[in-house]
């Protein structure tokens, strides 16, 4: 989220005080840093980074996806009256390839090397971003971002974001928006990715 | 063709940044994820080039994709922590339930199937114990919660089935909107009254 934060409010004790985590998760979180600039902790499901311009929650473990959420959006319900001007949700994705040659293969395919030959030794594909609209949702921007997976190799990196612009004006300052937007989109976007990602994969090896 | 989907169900056990950050420990990390740092050099491990290029592995390259996209996604991925658990997770089946009666020992749900949304919803019976301490104050009917079967790979080679059980957490009200809430009440009722 996108917004003007006050990173030392964001605690695991005030968190956990608040009954939006667990007690022992606020107990055992492992915090990295909280000072006026930024706060910064980790539990054994997700991390927060708040810094005075921007928040970020992220789990890594797909069965936490709806409490991640509600954290979020509990947070912010709280917070009713932090200004936050954009919020977006990402998913990340890393498919593994058989071989070396399969991996070329989709490189190729997304981006045809022919155009680029002429003008450079030894053309890669180092990352690809198409931006655009989910169908039936106006308000949102979707950003999908095609790299070598840094986690699997030879592998595929797929990341899906939608992106969201306080409406319908968006120079009030307030978070009110912020918890209905999520309820709204969350699971949509979630599936939406998990799709955008299979189906890309399955077009690649099928073309 | 066979792809091994290594999705986010999966906890990869190591430091994992989900792609665009460097691995870093998590102090560092704080500098890559500040702002108005588009421009944040990132590593490639293994570059997507064709076969016989003479540009090696793990090689930090300088990040300056798509700058002209105006606007940016807002998300820069973090690194996450998570060498202290020694295993991997994988997600097997993931539901989500809320409560419709609550008895002494057990617990009867509808739940939902989120990994094949396809299937109908499913009337279930659930042990109180299996719910852990910290969230058992929160079954009460109505309430949601998120149930998912996974298992547990552990570094000895060791594979586990187990389930676990989240309840949904909402902000406690205050007093000041319970208050707002009643008078709102009031006032539709008052409005269908005279109506």
């Amino acid at each position: 989220m996108v917004g003007s934060f006050n990173p030392t409010i964001f605690q695991p004790r005030w968190l956990g005080s608040l009954g939006l985590i667990r007690a022992e998760d606020a107990e055992n979180s492992t915090i990295a840093i909280i000072q006026a600039q930024v706060a910064d902790f980790q539990t054994d499901w997700f991390r927060l980074q708040v810094l005075q311009n921007r928040l970020l929650l992220q789990s890594i473990d797909a069965t936490h996806y709806g409490p991640l959420k509600d954290l979020a959006a509990g947070m912010l319900a709280l917070l009713s009256h932090t200004p936050v001007s954009r919020m977006a949700m990402t998913r990340w994705f890393h498919y593994k390839m058989e071989t070396a040659e399969e991996w070329h293969e989709y490189g190729h395919k997304l981006a045809p090397k022919e155009l680029w030959f002429p003008l450079i030794e030894g053309p890669g594909l180092r990352s690809m971003m198409m931006q655009g609209k989910r169908k039936g949702v106006p308000d949102g921007n979707l950003f999908i971002k095609v790299e070598p997976s840094l986690l699997v190799q030879p592998g595929l990196f797929v990341e899906v974001t939608e992106d969201f612009v306080k409406w319908p004006d968006p120079d009030a300052e307030d978070a009110k928006w912020v918890p209905g937007r999520l309820e709204k989109h969350w699971d949509d976007v979630m599936k939406y990715a998990e799709k955008v990602a299979h189906d890309l994969l399955e077009t690649l090896a099928r073309k | 063709m066979i792809t091994l989907p290594l999705n986010s169900e999966s906890v990869m056990d190591q430091m994992v940044t989900p792609q665009s950050g460097n691995v870093l420990m998590a102090r560092s990390v704080l500098r890559i994820s500040a702002p108005d740092t588009s421009d944040e050099n990132y590593l490639v491990s293994s570059p997507w080039i064709d076969e016989g290029s003479t540009d090696g592995p793990n090689k930090n390259v300088h990040r300056d994709i798509q700058l002209d996209l105006d606007p940016k996604p807002v998300v820069r991925p973090l690194a996450l922590d998570i060498s202290k658990q020694n295993f991997r997770v994988k997600a097997l089946q993931r539901w989500t339930g809320h409560v419709e009666r609550v008895m002494a020992d057990s617990f009867i749900a509808i739940v939902s199937d989120l990994t094949n949304p396809s299937n109908p919803d499913e009337e279930v019976e659930l042990d109180i114990e299996d719910v852990p301490l910290g969230d058992r104050a929160l079954i009460t009917m109505g309430s949601v919660f998120y149930w998912s079967m996974v298992y547990r790979d552990t570094k000895s080679g060791q594979r586990e089935k187990s389930e676990s059980i989240r309840f949904a957490r909402q902000p406690r009200l205050t007093e000041d909107v319970v208050e707002e809430i009643y008078h709102e009440a009031d006032a539709i009722t008052a409005i269908l009254e005279s109506a």
